[in-house]
């Protein structure tokens, strides 16, 4: 029993490992600039900082982000306007660059220091 | 007021100093040099007594609205209600430190009724270690100047779950401090055989106030974020969930006699920790994660602490490691702690890879998918133990757990056609049921309790997220459409929230969710429909006037616009500076020529709109955009008349109800192992 046992259990975790390890590299998400975001056909991460044309519609939040070399890029993110979201220093987004935009599956919002103190 | 300066920081200078000669005793009475236990006892008595006055010196503080202090400054304001002037003590970095190093004190007081002096000695070492850290970060630092007022504290943050969430968390760092320690000292007195059972009690209180935490905290984001889920693999989240996989594996270790197995999971837990608190607080992951913490200059000091304690450890296990060889774990808890410990893995693999990859020069990070990919077939095998457990325990045939697991199985495979959703549906029911049966028909054995209370977990978990279905609409007041089955009008705003009342087949009912403005944040707050079977989850994803039709209009050029002619003359200069871009615009209509300045002015974060208004026509105009060639975006509206648009997030969660059920189950089955364990003899062996 014991064996046996600690072989299937052994081949179990091999394969969990495999698993893991193929959706690891599937998932990784790089972190790019917009233009490099703009030339990927993948799923990656890109920091901005917010421009002043944001709307809301039933499909989403839309709205600019400008990266350190001065490109934009509009952002649509399909969820609720992130706590904090105007007042961002900068904004991330997770997404796919898709027909001139980049649809976002996730925010990341960097709250200035309002309520840290400095 | 220089006095003041010192008042808190000296009281903490004390709780260390006391700490360090406390350790100095104990260090000593533990290596047998002298057999004095009487003088590290009222050392350490007087470190929980200087902890306690320097809390509640912060708490004064924070009380009385001393703004000179910059932690009362930073963290309150004076409209802040009781409850959160309290919890402000814990809002920030200081003060959550410093309310650590005090539950770390109190609950040393209770171990330290049983424990001997080396257990007390590594004990210590972990409150040397807070009030190091709190010598560096005061929290009793004076700003120099005493505002009137304070920032206040963050809205997101005065919420009942997240006033008590870091105090739990804190308990189970606390807890699993103790196991850490006194495997320590067991290694080194070579009692390791009976560390495990004499820990097992500490492990089982770190696990419980950590797992609650952690639900405490998943309660919140669902309660409060809006975004609809419980969960983000945020690397703050992550550095709980890890040390709390591993104290899993840690409790089935030790429940099981594992002993060399449990020494090195206790230490690396406890590590883990730490670790886990330093890579939060050091800034690293400030790109990664939603929660801002600033870099503290904290990194080197926790992390040589880490590194420190970590060789030590090492060195003291590894004296040991091959005394303690040779025994075997039966196939039921080796599994289960592999299976808690490739989970642990994954979810600090996925962590660590924006801190990886960025070392290796291409910085990325893991998506959402990776975690749940990765652990899917763990939680299925730990579902599936579960379920069979109560049934292997007792070397009972497999017929009952496997026609349970088919049953739940089949029929929903066929219903939804998700194959592997349902496999873990039927798994997690069958291990709900099977513990359930145990647990009736072995007079409450609290072990079956928690397993179901775990089962129940799991069903809420991958219930809600197979099934949850969401829709979004746009309603202007007063109007009603279908959502979801439901019949949602927008009635408008009251001073509780928006007033939405949803009437679906089961009758009707009103909700409230709200958006509110907030130091110039909008802040949203979704209104639940709480059900056993389904949770109607409603988020308000914004509020915008409907300012009709914008026109684009050159200089010089005149358009007519609902009747008026307007003319976007030229840019008005006197008014153009510093972001501020005014226009000078006329509005004709019946023979009068009305003349207006609206200005935008653009900031690096907002944009402030001075909107004209024209009284005799009640007409206002707005500017929206400039763009580089001199072009102008306007805008003309009634502003009494301009409808409101609300623009929902509806969802139908189903069963998330079992999510929370089941961590009470799993809290009190905890609770009641520990009463359980209470009233047995303590020397009792395996």
């Amino acid at each position: 029993m014991r064996g046996r046992g600690a072989l299937f259990l052994g081949l179990f975790m091999a394969g969990c490992l495999a698993l893991a390890s193929s959706s690891f590299l599937s998932s990784l998400t790089p972190y790019v600039d917009f233009a490099r975001a703009k030339e990927s056909d993948r799923t990656v991460q890109v920091l901005g900082i917010l421009l002043p044309q944001t709307m809301e519609d039933e499909a989403g939040l839309r709205f600019l982000l400008m990266d350190e070399h001065g490109e934009v890029m509009p952002i649509v993110y399909n969820g609720a306007r992130p706590y904090g979201f105007e007042q961002a220093e900068r904004v991330g987004a997770v997404g796919i660059y898709k027909d001139g935009v980049f649809q976002a599956k996730r925010l990341l919002v960097k709250c200035p220091s309002k309520y840290r103190g400095e | 007021m220089s006095v003041e300066v010192s008042g808190g920081i000296v009281l903490v200078l004390l709780a260390f100093l006391s700490s360090v000669l406390a350790g100095l005793g104990w260090g000593l009475a533990g290596w047998g040099r002298r057999p004095t236990r009487d003088f590290p006892r009222w050392a350490y008595r007087c470190h929980v007594f200087f902890m306690s006055l320097a809390s509640l010196r912060l708490l004064l503080l924070l009380i009385n609205h001393r703004f000179e202090y910059a932690y009362v400054y930073s963290h309150t304001s004076r409209d802040l209600p009781p409850l959160y002037l309290l919890s402000s003590f814990w809002a920030g970095h200081e003060g959550s430190i410093l309310l650590w190093g005090l539950i770390g004190a109190w609950i040393g007081l209770i171990f330290l009724r049983s424990a001997r002096p080396l257990d007390m000695f590594f004990y210590n070492l972990t409150q040397l270690g807070l009030t190091s850290l709190l010598l560096l970060n005061n929290p009793f630092a004076l700003l120099g100047a005493t505002p009137s007022e304070g920032l206040g504290l963050n809205p997101l943050l005065q919420d009942p779950w997240m006033a008590i969430h870091p105090p739990v968390i804190f308990f189970g760092y606390v807890g699993l401090a103790i196991p850490f320690a006194s495997s320590l000292a067991a290694l080194i007195e070579r009692r390791e055989k009976e560390w495990a059972q004499r820990s097992l009690p500490w492990t089982l209180f770190g696990w419980l106030c950590l797992g609650s935490g952690m639900i405490i905290g998943a309660l919140w984001a669902y309660e409060v974020l809006g975004w609809g889920g419980y969960w983000s693999w945020d690397p703050v989240e992550n550095a709980a969930l890890v040390p709390w996989l591993m104290t899993t594996a840690l409790l089935h270790g030790q429940s099981a006699g594992v002993t060399r197995t449990s020494l090195t999971l206790a230490i690396s837990t406890y590590l883990m920790v730490v670790l886990g608190t330093f890579v939060t607080r050091s800034g690293l992951f400030a790109d990664f994660s939603v929660h801002s913490f600033a870099d503290l200059g904290l990194g080197g000091l926790l992390l040589a602490k880490v590194i420190v304690l970590g060789i030590l450890a090492a060195a003291i296990l590894g004296s040991r490691w091959k005394a303690l060889g040779g025994q075997k774990a039966s196939l039921l808890p080796a599994t289960t702690i592999a299976v808690l410990l490739g989970a642990a893995f994954i979810v600090a693999l996925g962590t660590a890879t924006p801190l990886i990859t960025a070392a290796l020069g291409r910085p990325a990070a893991v998506e959402a998918s990776f975690y749940n990919k990765g652990i899917f077939p763990l939680a299925l095998l730990a579902g599936l133990l579960m379920a069979l457990f109560p049934w292997l325990e007792r070397r009972k045939s497999l017929i009952i757990p496997g026609t349970l697991i088919l049953a739940g199985t089949a029929p929903i495979a066929v219903l939804t056609r998700q194959p592997f959703h349902s496999l873990f549906i039927g798994v997690s029911l069958a291990a709900l049921l099977t513990n359930a049966i145990a647990w009736v028909s072995s007079r409450w054995r609290s072990s079956y309790l928690l397993h179901g209370g775990m089962a129940m977990i799991f069903l809420g978990i991958v219930v809600s997220a197979s099934f949850s279905t969401a829709e979004r609409v746009a309603l202007k007041t007063g109007e009603s459409r279908q959502v979801l089955g439901y019949q949602v009008r927008y009635r408008g705003t009251t001073p509780s929230g928006l007033e939405l009342e949803l009437t679906g087949q089961g009758g009707s009912f009103e909700a409230f969710p709200r958006i509110y403005a907030q130091g110039g944040d909008v802040v949203p707050k979704p209104h639940i429909s709480r059900g056993f079977l389904n949770d109607i989850y409603i988020s308000p994803l914004g509020l915008q006037h409907d300012r009709g039709p914008a026109v684009r209009v050159e200089k010089g050029e005149t358009v007519v616009q609902e009747g008026y002619e307007v003319t976007f003359h030229d840019f008005d200069l006197i008014g153009h500076q510093g972001g501020r871009v005014a226009t000078q615009v006329t509005v004709a209509a019946d023979g009068f020529v009305h003349q207006v300045v609206p200005a935008l002015t653009i900031k690096p974060n907002s944009r402030e709109q001075e909107i004209a208004y024209i009284p005799e026509l009640d007409v206002a105009v707005a500017l929206d955009e400039v763009d580089a060639r001199g072009e102008v975006v306007l805008r003309l509206f009634h502003p009494d008349a301009a409808p409101q648009v609300l623009i929902l997030e509806v969802s139908r969660k189903p069963l998330i109800s079992l999510l929370w059920c089941g961590a009470l189950v799993t809290v009190l089955g905890g609770i009641a192992t520990l009463l359980q364990r209470k009233g047995r003899s303590p020397v009792q062996g395996q």
